[in-house]
C-alpha cells in the first residue's frame, strides 16, 4: 500500500485539474466579454414588454415612467392590461417570481365614445388623455379618434356629466384568429390535461 | 418537358374524369344574389347604391377601396334589397337587363384605357387568391416584365373549370394573354399546363398553329405533380427561376395569370361586359349531374348544388376549391364568389373525415415533399409552443399552403391548419404590437410637450418676477431669489435634444427615401418630440440665463 | 370559415401501418435466427413484446392518457420486437423485463412518449442490459437444432450456473474481439475459432436482415439514407483498417455480415423519432453510427457496437437538425434555428 500511496500522484492530479479548470474558467469570461451582445438598457427591455396603453393604472403617469420604477426596485405586477402575460414575461426578463396581478385584469380591447349630445365642451377628458387620442375645444363638443384610443378609460373619470361610455372595439373579420388546440404530449402537462378532461366530463 | 423543376410535390387522385367530359353549360338565372363586398385581396368594396334602387346586370355597385381593391358589379338585374357591411343582396327582376361599357379593341386601345377597364370591370383573379388585376397589370410601371405565363397546370384534384375554359375558349384565352402582356410589356408568353389534359393542349396547340400572334407564345406541357400550379412552382418549372422569400414573381421579371382571369380580361375589354359571372366546377358523389357550368357571382351555393342534383342523403361535407387547399363548407347558404373555382359536394366515401392526430414521429415524409424546401416537422414543433421567432426563422411564411405535408403525414396531423392559425397570430401579434408602439410614441410626444409648456410657463412667471423685482427695488437689491439653474448641465441637455431633432429628421428622411408611398406616422410623431423637447431645453437655458447674468459675466 | 383539417384524400399510411410494416420485416431475421438458434429466439420476442405492451400501458394509465391509439400504433410492439432479437436466444425472463421496462418507461414513456424520446428505446434497454449483465448477454449458443429441453429452464432461469458454461458459445465478433493481440488473424482463422457452421449462420441471419431491410426501402417504409451512409462508412473504414494491417483486423466482408450490422443499419437506426430528419442530416447520422462501430469495434473494449454508435449518435441529432437545414426556395441561405430550446 505504502509504495502505491503517492502525494505526488494526488498532488499532481490535483493541479493538473485546478490549472485546467482556471484555463478554461479564464477561457470562457474571456470570450464572455469579447462576444457579449449588445444589450438594450434595461429600461427599455421592461419598456418593450408593457402594453403602452399608458393607463396610469400602476399609478405612475404611464408605461415608460413604471418600466423606470419596475427598474428601480418596483413591483411588477401592477399592469391590469398587460395582464399574466406581461407579468410572466417581466418575472422571465428581471429573473424575479411571477406575482398574482395587484388590479382587475383587463376584459376586452374597449375603445371610449363620448355621447356628443351630451359632451358640455370642459376639455377635461382632452387633458387627461394620455395619448392626445381626444379633439375638441373649450365649450366645443369633443370626439375621440378611435384608431389612437388605446382603451385606458382615464378620460371616463374626470368628465363632469358622464357622457363617455368604455365600448368594446370591433374586431375586423380579417383579424379573426381560430381557437385551435395543441396537446403536447409532455409530463408536465398531463396532469392538467387529466383535469381539465374530467372538469369538462 | 423542361428540364428544371421544382423540389417535393405529391400525387394525389386526380377524380377529374366525372367533369371533364360534360360540356360546360350555364347555370340558371338566380332569383336572388348575395354579392360580398370583399371577394378579392385587399380593402373590401363599399357600396355606392341604396336599399331600392333597381339594378341592371354589370352596374357597378360597390366602388374600390384603397389602393388593393376591386369593384363590384351587379350580377342579375332587379332591385337592390339589402346592404350591410359584408354584402349586398338584388332580388331578380327576372329581366335580365344588362349594362354593358363601351367595346374597346386592345390592339389599339392605349394602355392607360385598359388599365382603367381592367378597374372599372371589378376583375380579380380568378384562380383562389383573387389579387385584382389592374394591380398586378399596373407593376409593369415599377418592375421590367418579361414573361406571362399562364397558369393552367390545374394541379387540384377534381377541378376542372380551367381545362373547360382553354377548350371551350382558347382564342379567347390566348388573346387575353397577349393583352395583359403588351399592358405590362411582356416579350414572351408562356402557357403551363399539366399532361392529364389532352384536349385542352390540343385546343390550344390548334390556334397556336392556325392564328399568328404578335408576342410569342409557347406551350409547356409539364408533369402531372401537385402542386405545379403554385406560382412559385411553375416559375421554377418553366423558367428555371427562385421566387425570392417574401417576393412576389414580378420580383424575378414574371406575372402569372389564370386562363379564367385572361377570359374575363378579355371579355371586358373587347364586348365591355364586367366581371359577372364566372365558371365553376360542380363535382362530387353527392351530385347527379357534375360538369362545368357558367354561374353569376352571388348565386347561392345551395341553389346552384340543387340544380346539378344535389342528394342531401348522400352528401357528406361540401368543399369550397379543391381537396388539398379548399374550405369547407358550414352551411351551403353561402354566395359564389369570383374566388370560387369549384364546388365538390363530397360523399363520406369519397372524403372521408380525418383519423385522430397521433404525435409526430419525425419520419420526415412532409419534409420530402414539401415544395418549398420547407421543415414541416420543425415548424410543427415550435409551433406547440408558439416559439413565434424561431418559426419566422423557418420561413413560416414562405408557406403556400398546399397542403402536401398533411396529405403525407401519416400521424393525420393538421399542420396547415397549424400553420394558418401560426400565421394569423403572428400577423396580429405584428398589429398589435405597432400599435402599442404607435401609443408610446404618442404618449412620449404628449410628454414632451407639457414639459416645453411648463418650461414656457416658468420662463414667463421669471421673467414677470424680475420685472416686479426691477421696477419696485431697483437692479441689484436684494438677494437673487431664483433658483441657481445649473447652466452648464442645461447647454448639454440642449445640445443633446438638438442632436435628437437632427437624428429624428435623419431617419425620417431615410425612410421617406426608401419607401416614399408609405406613412411614417410614427417617425413623425419622434420628430415632434424631439422637437418639442429642443424647444422645451431651448426655454429652459434661456430662462436661467437671464435669471442668473451677473454669474455668467466673469 | 373552417379550415380543412389534415388532407381528406386520406392516401397517407398512418404511422400505425408504418411500424406493422417493420414488425413484418422483422420476420425473414426472426426466422433466420429462429432456424440457427432454436426457439429461444421466439420465446425472447414474444415475452419482450408481451412486456413491452403492459409497460406501455402501465404508464399511459398513470399519466390518464387514452390506451387505444398507444397501443395500436404498434410502436411499444416494434420496440419490443427489436430489443427481443437483440438479446441472446433464451434469455431468462428478468433480464428481458428489465430491458424492455427500461426501453419503454425510462427511454420513451418518461419522455413523454412516442415521437419525444432522444434515444432510441430498444437500444437504451439493450445498453443497459449489456453494461449490466455482460455474463447474460454473451451467451449465444451455437447454431443448434430447434428444440432444446432447456429452453423452459433458462427461460424461467433455474439453469445452474455450471451448465451456463456448457452453452456459452462465441458470436464471430466475440471471438475475433478475444483472440488476443499476439495471435495473427490468419493464425486465428486456421485454428477454427469457432464451431462448424457458425460463421455461415451469422452471415445467412444477416443476409436475412438485409431482405427484410430492402422490403422496407421497396415499401417506401424507410429511406435509403442511413442504411446506405451508415454501411457505406463501415465498408470504407473496415477497407481502411484491413488495408494498413489485414493481419490484426477483419475483413470488410467479415464486418458487414457478422454481429448486428445489417439489423442495426435498416431497423435500428432508421428509427425516425431518434434520427436526424433532413436528408443531409440522414446521410451523416449514418455515417457517424458506421465510424463509432468501426472505432469500438476495432479499437474499443466490446465485440459489436450497434446500440453505443446509435445512442450516441442520437445525441447529434438536435445539433444535425439545426446544421442540415435545407435551403428553403428563394432563399439565400438557409435558415438557422436557434441552439437553445430545439426538438428534443
Amino acid at each position: 500500500m505504502g509504495e502505491t500511496f503517492s502525494w505526488w500522484g494526488i498532488l499532481s492530479a490535483i493541479g493538473v485539474l485546478t490549472g485546467l479548470g482556471i484555463t478554461f474558467g479564464a477561457l470562457l469570461g474571456m470570450v464572455s466579454e469579447r462576444f457579449k451582445g449588445e444589450a438594450n438598457p434595461l429600461v427599455e427591455q421592461i419598456d418593450a414588454l408593457l402594453p403602452q396603453t399608458q393607463c396610469g393604472q400602476c399609478g405612475y403617469p404611464g408605461c415608460r415612467p413604471y418600466a423606470e420604477a419596475i427598474n428601480q426596485g418596483d413591483a411588477i405586477n401592477k399592469c391590469p392590461p398587460g395582464g399574466e402575460m406581461t407579468i410572466h414575461a417581466l418575472a422571465d426578463l428581471l429573473g424575479r417570481e411571477p406575482a398574482p396581478l395587484d388590479g382587475e385584469a383587463a376584459t376586452d380591447d374597449s375603445v371610449a365614445f363620448i355621447r356628443e349630445a351630451e359632451c358640455i365642451g370642459c376639455t377635461k377628458c382632452i387633458q387627461a388623455c394620455p395619448v392626445d387620442a381626444i379633439i375638441g375645444a373649450a365649450k366645443q363638443m369633443h370626439t375621440v379618434i378611435e384608431d389612437e384610443c388605446t382603451g385606458c378609460d382615464l378620460c371616463v373619470a374626470p368628465c363632469p356629466v358622464d357622457c363617455i361610455d368604455m365600448l368594446p372595439r370591433a374586431k375586423p373579420l380579417s383579424q379573426w384568429q381560430p381557437v385551435f388546440h395543441t396537446t403536447p404530449s409532455l409530463i408536465v402537462s398531463d396532469r392538467a390535461s387529466a383535469r381539465s378532461e374530467h372538469a369538462s366530463l | 418537358m423542361p428540364a428544371y423543376d421544382f423540389p417535393g410535390g405529391i400525387y394525389p387522385p386526380e377524380r377529374k374524369s366525372r367533369t371533364s367530359q360534360a360540356p360546360l353549360c350555364a347555370a340558371p338565372l338566380p332569383s336572388r344574389v348575395q354579392l360580398r363586398l370583399r371577394q378579392h385581396a385587399g380593402n373590401p368594396a363599399s357600396p355606392c347604391v341604396a336599399e331600392g334602387d333597381t339594378v341592371q346586370v354589370g352596374q357597378r355597385i360597390a366602388k374600390r377601396e384603397g389602393m388593393v381593391s376591386a369593384n363590384l358589379h351587379a350580377s342579375i338585374s332587379g332591385m337592390v334589397s339589402h346592404i350591410d357591411d359584408e354584402a349586398i343582396t338584388i332580388d331578380a327582376d327576372g329581366l335580365d337587363k344588362w349594362q354593358m361599357l363601351s367595346a374597346l379593341d386592345w390592339r389599339t386601345a392605349s394602355p392607360h384605357s385598359l388599365l382603367e377597364r381592367l378597374e372599372e370591370s371589378g376583375l380579380a383573379g380568378l384562380g383562389g387568391a383573387g389579387f385584382p388585376t389592374h394591380v398586378k397589370a399596373q407593376v409593369a410601371g415599377h418592375h421590367a416584365i418579361d414573361t406571362l405565363i399562364v397558369n393552367a397546370a390545374e394541379c387540384e384534384p377534381y377541378i376542372t373549370a380551367d381545362d373547360l375554359t382553354l377548350r371551350s375558349y382558347p382564342h379567347e384565352v390566348l388573346d387575353g394573354a397577349q393583352l395583359i402582356a403588351k399592358l405590362c410589356g411582356a416579350r414572351q408568353i408562356m402557357v403551363g399546363i399539366e399532361d392529364n389534359k389532352p384536349q385542352a393542349i390540343q385546343a390550344l396547340q390548334h390556334v397556336l398553329t392556325e392564328q399568328q400572334h404578335p408576342i410569342e407564345v409557347t406551350l409547356k406541357v409539364i408533369e402531372t405533380r401537385y402542386p405545379s400550379g403554385g406560382e412559385r412552382q411553375l416559375i421554377k418549372k418553366l423558367l428555371n427561376r427562385d421566387v425570392p422569400s417574401n417576393g412576389l414573381p414580378v420580383d424575378v421579371g414574371v406575372l402569372c395569370h389564370n386562363p379564367g382571369t385572361l377570359l374575363a380580361a378579355l371579355h371586358s375589354v373587347r364586348d365591355g361586359k364586367p366581371l359577372v359571372e364566372r365558371i365553376i366546377t360542380l363535382t362530387g358523389g353527392a351530385i347527379r349531374h357534375p360538369g362545368n357550368v357558367w354561374v353569376r357571382l352571388g348565386m347561392s351555393v345551395a341553389e346552384l348544388l340543387n340544380h346539378a342534383g344535389l342528394s342531401r342523403e348522400r352528401l357528406y361535407q361540401v368543399i369550397s376549391g379543391g381537396p388539398m387547399m379548399g374550405t369547407p363548407l358550414f352551411t351551403l347558404e353561402m354566395p359564389v364568389l369570383k374566388t370560387t373555382n369549384c364546388l365538390i359536394a363530397a360523399t363520406r366515401d369519397e372524403l372521408p373525415p380525418v383519423p385522430a392526430e397521433s404525435p409526430c414521429i419525425r419520419c420526415g415524409a412532409c419534409e420530402s415533399v414539401c415544395p418549398e424546401q420547407l421543415l414541416p416537422q420543425q415548424l410543427h414543433w415550435y409551433n406547440q409552443t408558439e416559439a413565434d421567432d424561431t418559426l419566422e426563422k423557418l420561413h413560416l411564411f414562405d408557406c403556400i399552403e398546399c397542403g402536401a405535408c398533411s396529405f403525407v403525414c401519416p400521424s393525420y396531423i393538421p399542420l396547415v391548419q397549424e400553420y394558418r392559425a401560426a400565421k394569423q397570430r403572428i400577423r396580429l401579434k405584428r398589429i398589435e404590437s405597432a400599435k402599442s408602439e404607435h401609443a408610446k410614441h404618442r404618449f412620449e410626444f404628449r410628454q414632451a410637450r407639457l414639459a416645453r409648456e411648463e418650461a414656457e410657463k416658468q420662463a414667463r412667471r421669471q421673467a414677470r418676477l424680475a420685472q416686479n423685482r426691477q421696477s419696485t427695488t431697483g437692479p441689484h437689491a436684494g438677494p437673487n431669489t431664483a433658483p441657481v439653474a445649473d447652466l452648464r448641465s442645461l447647454r448639454i441637455a440642449q445640445t443633446a435634444a438638438k442632436a435628437a431633432v437632427k437624428k429624428a429628421e435623419k431617419v425620417l428622411a431615410r425612410a421617406t427615401e426608401q419607401a416614399p408611398n408609405q406613412r411614417h406616422d410614427d417617425l413623425e410623431i419622434q420628430l415632434a418630440t424631439a422637437q418639442e423637447n429642443l424647444k422645451a431645453a431651448d426655454t429652459r437655458l434661456a430662462e436661467a440665463r437671464a435669471a442668473v447674468p451677473q454669474k455668467e459675466a466673469p | 370559415m373552417s379550415m380543412m383539417h389534415a388532407s381528406p384524400l386520406g392516401a397517407a399510411p398512418s404511422t400505425a401501418h408504418l411500424m406493422r410494416w417493420v414488425i413484418i420485416a422483422t420476420l425473414p431475421g426472426l426466422g433466420a435466427m429462429t432456424y440457427y438458434f432454436g426457439l429461444g429466439v421466439v420465446s425472447n420476442v414474444l415475452l419482450a413484446a408481451l412486456i413491452a405492451l403492459g409497460a406501455e400501458a402501465l404508464v399511459l394509465t398513470l399519466r390518464s392518457r387514452p390506451l387505444r391509439p398507444a397501443l395500436t400504433d404498434s410502436s411499444a410492439l416494434l420496440s419490443g420486437v427489436l430489443l427481443g432479437a437483440s438479446l441472446p436466444p433464451a434469455s431468462p425472463w428478468w433480464l428481458i423485463g428489465i430491458g424492455v421496462l427500461a426501453a419503454i418507461i425510462v427511454a420513451k414513456q418518461l419522455y413523454g412518449g412516442l415521437g419525444h424520446n432522444p434515444f432510441n428505446p430498444a437500444m437504451v434497454g439493450y445498453a443497459l442490459l449489456l453494461v449490466s449483465f455482460p455474463a447474460y448477454m454473451t451467451l449465444w449458443s451455437p447454431p443448434q437444432p430447434l428444440v432444446t429441453e432447456t429452453l423452459w429452464s433458462q427461460i424461467i432461469g433455474s439453469l445452474p450456473t455450471a451448465a451456463l458454461d456448457g452453452l456459452s458459445g462465441a458470436t464471430p465478433l466475440d471471438a475475433f474481439k478475444h483472440k488476443g493481440e499476439a495471435v495473427l488473424a490468419s493464425e486465428f482463422w486456421a485454428s477454427q475459432p469457432l464451431p462448424e457452421g457458425t460463421l455461415s449462420a451469422w452471415r445467412n441471419i444477416a443476409l436475412a436482415w438485409l431482405a427484410g431491410g430492402l422490403l422496407l426501402i421497396a415499401k417506401r417504409i424507410i429511406s435509403w439514407h442511413i442504411p446506405v451512409a451508415m454501411l457505406g462508412s463501415i465498408t470504407l473504414l473496415a477497407a481502411l483498417f484491413y488495408a494498413s494491417d489485414p493481419s490484426h483486423f477483419a475483413s470488410p466482408l467479415f464486418h458487414l455480415l457478422t454481429g448486428a450490422t445489417l439489423f442495426g443499419a435498416f431497423f435500428i437506426a432508421t428509427d425516425p423519432v431518434t434520427a436526424a430528419t433532413s436528408r443531409r442530416g440522414k446521410l451523416i447520422f449514418g455515417a457517424g453510427i458506421g465510424v463509432l462501430v468501426m472505432i469500438i469495434r476495432s479499437l474499443g473494449g466490446y465485440p459489436d457496437a450497434i446500440a453505443f454508435a446509435v445512442l450516441l449518435m442520437n445525441l447529434c441529432v438536435p445539433l444535425l437538425d439545426i446544421y442540415t437545414v435545407p435551403r428553403p426556395s428563394g432563399q439565400p441561405k438557409p435558415a438557422r434555428l436557434p441552439t437553445q430550446g430545439g426538438p428534443q
